[in-house]
């Protein structure tokens, strides 16, 4: 009886372990598409709506569903100034949202020039983001679809062959 | 000899050839031919002794 307890909590576990992993990339290709869909929100807000950036900051923050990002700049803008702010916003935030270092930096770009020029050029500044953006969030989902099955199914099946084997 | 060394090696072989299909299916032909050496190599550990009987056996038989 013991046996097939310590068997089944091994399979549980390694089950766990796969479903996270998995998990992980879809956290990833969704944090993405919510940035996408937020930025877009935050170009609207500046070029037509003429909010200050700190509340289009938030505004768009709103957007996402962990809009920490957005947040955690608007905070920290007066203070450090928006490059700085935006930055740290983001690599503190990476690992919440499973970003990876080609992600921070195409999303750090953004910080380069937001709010230093007119309404037209934050447009500009906006769109090459979003261009850069979308091929991130393209490979996302295609990691998820290629790689979000194989780690729940590895997770189950090396939990079996481990309990297999000590059985 | 102990008929749960066949399920064992039974159920070892269906689990390396589940992941075998699963990672070769997502164009990782390299780690799927690991994972079938690894099975390999655990099921030989698994019937080691068996086959040192075996070559007991043959040894008695034919008194070498």
């Amino acid at each position: 009886m013991i046996r097939i307890i310590g068997a089944l909590m091994l399979m549980s576990a390694s089950a766990a372990a796969g479903v996270y992993m998995s998990s992980r990339l879809k956290k990833r290709a969704d944090s993405l598409d919510g940035f996408a869909s937020a930025l877009e929100y935050l170009k609207t807000r500046i070029c037509f709506a003429d909010t200050a950036l700190e509340k289009a900051l938030r505004a768009a923050g709103d957007m996402m569903n962990d809009g920490r990002i957005f947040y955690s700049a608007a905070d920290n803008m007066n203070a450090d100034g928006i490059k700085k702010a935006w930055r740290h916003a983001v690599i503190n935030s990476a690992d919440t949202l499973c970003l990876t270092a080609a992600d921070v930096q195409t999303v750090s770009a953004l910080g380069n020039r937001l709010g230093l020029t007119d309404a037209e050029d934050q447009k500009r500044n906006i769109d090459a983001v979003l261009a850069a953006l979308s091929a991130r969030r393209a490979q996302a989902h295609e990691a998820y679809d290629k790689n979000g099955r194989l780690f729940r199914g590895c997770g189950i099946l090396c939990g079996a062959l481990a309990a297999l084997l000590l059985i | 000899m102990n008929i749960d060394l066949i399920f064992q090696v039974a159920g070892v072989g269906i689990v390396v050839a589940v992941l075998y299909q699963l990672l070769s299916r997502a164009g990782r032909d390299e780690q799927a031919l690991m994972v079938t050496i690894a099975g390999l190599i655990a099921v030989l550990f698994i019937i080691t002794g068996e086959i040192g009987d075996l070559f007991d056996s043959i040894k008695q038989i034919f008194g070498l």
